[in-house]
């Protein structure tokens, strides 16, 4: 009887065998009831064998197949056999992780039949010229009807009123929705509204020319028409009936994109997966894409699993973006495992960014990836904005807001033009200090401060969650004239609104835009230019494209600059030019303010030059100095706990035995992780880093079997692999 | 504790400048003032006199009852003498009471 290996959801990095009755036929890739434990769980087929290592009384059988929804490719088991192996994280967790919650799942998964609408006879009859001009979107609608048969998204996609008129259309008696007719894939539709400048030519051509595998990095300036590649490379990929990937780090960023392409392939198949969707949508256009009927898959991270069987490129954008790395669970790059899976699928991959990541600018300059560059704006008129920074040093600040700064923002709001000023902290003040006494917010679970959150009165750790209600009087002393500290977006709110009475300000940040929709409705606001001055945080910084933009002002961006962190500096510069490039977009110059008591950094010095090379040369020089990324690679072994003495224990155990091992490999610490207390739990941390990645996975090899086995009942750890935050 | 805990005092003067009645974080009203005395008083034996600008602040209840008051007006204070801050030695007179004259 057949053995099958089944990846089941627990963490142990085995596969476990079930054997297959005589009357089942079961496959690499499907899904498997299986018993486990007194439970029954879905695991996937992994592997078939002959023969098990184990006694055959000792084998279970496999419950029942569930054959509803086709395998998953061998290509989509090999990527994450690699993950589990590279990230040395539990094959059966890695690939559970992996798939829609519906796959993984006992019940059958049910998917909504999507319904197709099409004209009846009596529709097809309608002399269009004589319907009334009044009726605009149904007018649209038949247009489009005569035209094809459509599907439920392509109407939404017409109007937000489509379903109703569509509904009218349907009682009429001229429209009728179908289930069965799943039409044929339509002609592919390009609409090609513009035209390339040479420099988006050029890298267009270099990437369609690739044959097989090759990394290309494409280095465009904000607004250099970055998408406007994209799409024509899409083109090309569509033209030959291939289907396209493009990794997107944010959410907020997918239903802009999701229009845009939908606009330029009215007739692809999109599908967009991110962690907003319900789990039944998920599942469906999952499916969508494993069936090769989605042609352009759109995603946040965990869209670099989605099963793509013709697969002919993929885009990475904003591949800079720490987004695109997991923090927990299976903490995977997706920009890294799109380039394993590009690889080993043997397709181009494009990863684009105005302020690429160390790592891929070095691996350009090496000539491990190949470098495109985009160095003037798109649209002609829209120039570079002037950068200039406002020296605070030892200049007393009204609520952080420097008085030129002021000037700025009066200037626009007198031009009727928008302004943004950018300060990456939500809440009105990070801390709440006790002026007599020197007592300060603390949290009483962690080793952060409170931040005081003043529209509904209380104190939030934007660590933990823990929040309380602001104190009338000082726990320490009693004094009740307890004062803010710092400016965080509800005070730079507060303090613009005074000044500029008349002006219509709109803040932006995670407290903002909590409720779903609520940010797709003010960016609609912001377009309709409906908002003077917008102040947020990096929510804003991210891709957006506001026309009537001309300012924008940055406060107090100069904790980054000498930061414990050996990435702020790099992340911040990221951070300033993406927000930096938000101004001037269209045929306003822009102008953007910096407020640092460091005019002269070098990162200034750059950001003014708009000069990314010379900031990126700076930074390599250090980090090859100092011996960090990417010069070496790393691995963080993470621990915590309540109990302080279990905690490091376990991390001195471990490193004991890592230095026991002695292998090619640097091991630095035990040290207390940069937020030492967390939610009540004591975190410690151990770096490993070596030269290559080669000395450092075999070391991981040896080493992380022996951590498993040292008692850690009442202790969490984990192992990160090319970890971005410490 | 008698002799230990006693911080009280009285000052007659003229209210000299008046801050915005603004709002601590937990909404307790709050407002910065400064007062004008001017008297002559007893010292060593001799009558001199004297003049001096008090800083001072009211929390509260009492801020509201500050609120109302207008710049040149003659008032009574009354209250405590604190720190304005852990670095600054300055006193300020905590206003708790306050009657117009």
């Amino acid at each position: 009887m057949p053995i099958v290996r089944v990846a089941l959801d627990v963490p142990l990095s085995t596969l476990f065998d079930y054997l297959v009755d005589a009357d089942l036929s079961v496959d690499i890739g499907q899904r498997v009831l299986v018993p486990f434990g007194r439970k029954h769980v879905v695991g996937i087929v992994m592997e078939v064998a002959e023969s098990s290592g184990l006694a055959v009384e000792r084998i279970k059988s496999v419950v029942q197949v569930l054959d509803d929804v086709p395998p998953l490719p061998c290509e989509l088991l090999t990527l994450l056999r690699f993950c589990s192996d590279y990230y040395h994280h539990p094959l059966g967790m890695t690939v559970m992780a992996a798939l829609p919650a519906r796959l993984r799942a006992q019940e059958p998964v049910a998917i909504k039949q999507e319904l197709s609408y099409a004209l009846t006879e009596q529709g097809h009859a309608l002399d269009l010229t004589e319907f009334p001009k009044r009726r605009v979107v149904q007018l649209r609608l038949l247009q489009a009807l005569q035209h094809a048969a459509l599907g439920g998204e392509q109407i939404r996609a017409l109007s937000p009123s489509a379903p109703a008129n569509l509904k009218a259309l349907i009682g009429a008696g001229w429209v009728e929705p179908s289930a069965t007719t799943e039409a044929a894939p339509a002609a592919h539709v390009f609409n090609e509204a513009h035209t390339l400048t040479q420099a988006q030519r050029q890298a267009v051509d270099a990437v369609a020319k690739t044959q097989g595998f090759r990394c290309f990095l494409l280095h465009g300036i904000t607004g250099s028409g970055k998408t406007e590649v994209y799409v024509h490379l899409m083109h090309q990929v569509l033209q030959r009936g291939g289907q396209v990937l493009l990794l997107v780090p944010e959410i907020n960023l997918t239903p802009q994109l999701e229009n845009y392409f939908r606009s330029r392939f009215p007739d692809a198949e999109l599908a967009s997966l991110h962690s907003g969707l319900n789990d039944g949508e998920r599942a469906r256009k999952w499916l969508r894409a494993q069936s090769g009927r989605a042609r352009i898959v759109l995603g946040t991270r965990l869209a670099v699993f989605t099963p793509l069987p013709q697969l002919g490129l993929i885009l990475v954008d904003e591949e800079h973006d720490s987004s695109f790395k997991q923090q927990d669970g299976l903490r995977y790059s997706a920009r890294d495992v799109a380039i394993f899976r590009a690889n080993q699928r043997g397709v181009p991959i494009v990863l684009g960014s105005a302020t690429p990541s160390l790592e891929s600018y070095y691996n350009a300059q090496s000539g491990r990836y190949q470098l495109l560059k985009l160095t003037q704006r798109a649209a002609e008129q829209a120039q570079l904005p002037q950068v200039r920074c406002i020296n605070t040093n030892n200049m007393p600040l009204q609520e952080g807001i420097s008085p030129a700064m002021l000037t700025a923002l009066d200037e626009r709001l007198q031009r009727k033009e928008q302004s943004l000023i950018f300060i990456n902290r939500r809440g009105y003040a990070p801390v709440l200090m006790c002026t007599a006494c020197g007592w300060l917010s603390g949290c009483s679970n962690c080793a952060g401060k409170l931040v005081l959150h003043l529209k509904d009165r209380r104190l939030r750790c934007h660590h933990c969650g823990h929040q309380e209600r602001v104190p009338h009087a000082c726990p320490g002393c009693g004094n009740t004239d307890l004062q803010p500290v710092g400016i965080g977006t509800q005070r730079v709110e507060e303090a613009l609104q005074a000044y500029f009475p008349e002006a219509r300000i709109m803040r932006v940040d995670r407290d903002s835009t909590r409720n779903k929709g609520s940010w797709i409705a003010m960016r609609k606001q912001i377009e309709d230019e409906a908002v003077d001055i917008l102040v947020g945080t990096q929510i804003l910084a991210k891709g957006h494209d506001f026309p009537s933009l001309t300012l924008v002002g940055v406060l107090n961006p100069d904790g980054a600059l000498y930061s414990a962190d050996f990435r702020a500096s790099e992340k911040l510069f990221a951070q300033l030019a993406q927000v930096a490039g938000r101004a001037g977009r269209a045929d306003k110059p822009g102008e953007v303010l910096v407020q640092t008591a460091f005019p002269d950094h070098p990162l200034f010095r750059a950001l003014r030059a708009h000069d990314y090379g010379a900031w990126a040369q700076t930074l390599l020089a250090e980090r090859e100095q100092a011996g960090f990324p990417p010069f070496v690679f790393q691995v963080l072994l993470r621990a915590e706990g309540k109990q302080e003495g279990e905690v490091y224990a376990f991390m001195k155990r471990a490193r004991e035995a890592a230095m026991t091992l002695s292998m090619p490999v640097e091991i630095y610490g035990v040290v207390a992780a940069a937020m030492p207390k967390r939610a009540n739990h004591i975190r410690a941390q151990l770096l490993v880093q070596s030269t290559t990645r080669k000395s450092l996975q075999q070391f991981l090899r040896s080493w992380h079997p022996l951590l498993e086995q040292f008692p850690a009942q009442r202790i969490r750890w984990s192992l990160d692999i090319d970890p971005l935050e410490f | 504790m008698i002799g230990l805990s006693s911080n009280r005092c009285v000052i007659d003067g003229e209210l000299l400048e008046l801050d915005d009645l603004r709002y601590t974080p937990a909404g307790i009203p709050r407002i910065g003032l400064k007062i004008r005395h001017v008297s002559t008083q007893q010292e060593a034996g001799i009558s001199r006199q004297l003049q001096c600008d008090i800083p001072a602040v009211a929390l509260g209840e009492a801020a509201q009852q500050v609120g109302r008051l207008q710049i040149g007006q003659s008032v009574r204070v009354e209250g405590f003498l604190a720190q304005r801050s852990l670095r600054i030695a300055q006193l300020v007179l905590h206003i708790d009471n306050v009657k117009l004259k």
